[in-house]
């Protein structure tokens, strides 16, 4: 390499810093150390809502495959009575989404308010 | 372990204990060589300052994963502002993408008299500042770990044979760019009397 070039990069550059950089960074540092941390998205009980409404509508789903009355009658009749079995099962499921976006929303309130 | 190091991590373990105000003694022992480091990543010293604001608050929030490694913190602490630099450049684009015509006739004059070592030194990294960026930031560590491969690779978390061959190529692209410019006049020779 030309030497020249070489011996030009090794300068360390010369650069005086803002006399208030330092108080700059520790204003953002408190401000960092007073900003309460995020809360987190309850995952956990997300998870537990979401597997057990799938399990609720899966063992539904079984049920009415097998004929048996094992849930609610309501629901079975909701699931049989429409011409089109489908239409029920969209309906349970959009009644389960809201029952845990309800129960999701309710907790992180609970949180929030601790 | 040196006494420096020490100190750090003295300063270290009172942050994570409670005093937050001990961080300003790190910021006041390392702020010039992170705003050094900024200054040659980018080659604007307002934007460098940010940078390495920015650099120091993402230190103190990560502060309890350098206790974990068996790693000096200066070493720790380039590591995480090198990226940090690299990541910002990426996101908002570099300062400079061309040397420009004035520092190309500056540069094409280095026996001009008004041009001091410092203004050609500061051409020549602006001239780095216009690489691509993996040859860049090769170039920009290896100099500020005063040469040394191993830190530069440390910091890039790359091997030292990697940052061998990116150093020449980047080294030919750099000369290629200043050509001929930066050769140094030579002194005249005294005739015996």
């Amino acid at each position: 390499m030309n030497p020249e070039i070489d011996r030009l990069l090794s300068r360390e550059p010369t650069i005086e810093p803002h006399p208030r950089f330092v108080d700059r960074v520790m204003q953002r540092v408190w401000r960092e150390h007073f900003t309460p941390p995020p809360i987190p998205f309850p995952w956990k009980l997300f998870a537990v809502g979401a597997i057990s409404g799938i399990a609720a509508i899966g063992t539904a789903l079984a049920n009415r495959s097998e004929g048996s009355s094992a849930i609610p009658t309501g629901i079975t009749e909701m699931l049989t009575s429409t011409q089109a079995g489908g239409i029920g099962i969209a309906v349970a499921s959009v009644a389960g989404s809201l029952l845990i976006a309800w129960m999701v929303i309710g907790l992180a309130d609970n949180s929030n308010s601790i | 372990m040196d006494q420096s190091e020490d100190r750090d991590r003295e300063i270290v373990e009172r942050v994570l204990g409670g005093e937050t105000e001990a961080f300003e003694e790190l910021v006041e022992r390392w702020h010039k060589p992170l705003i050094s480091l900024a200054y040659r990543f980018c080659q604007d010293r307002a934007r460098a300052e940010d940078m390495a604001q920015d650099a120091f608050l993402h230190l103190y929030q990560r502060l309890e994963r350098w206790e974990r490694r068996e790693l000096p913190f200066s070493s720790w602490m380039f590591t995480v502002a090198a990226n940090l630099y690299r990541s910002q450049l990426r996101r908002r684009g570099p300062v400079l993408t061309e040397l420009g015509e004035q520092a190309e006739q500056r540069l094409a004059a280095p026996e001009q008299p008004g041009l001091a070592e410092e203004e050609r030194a500061e051409l020549v990294r602006r001239a780095v500042a216009t690489l691509p960026p993996k040859y860049r930031d090769v170039l920009v560590l290896f100099y500020f770990h005063e040469k040394s491969v191993t830190e530069t690779a440390a910091t890039l978390s790359v091997r030292e044979g990697t940052i061998k061959a990116r150093l020449h190529r980047g080294r030919a692209l750099l000369e290629k760019k200043l050509d001929q410019r930066l050769s140094v006049p030579e002194m005249p020779v005294e005739e015996p009397a």
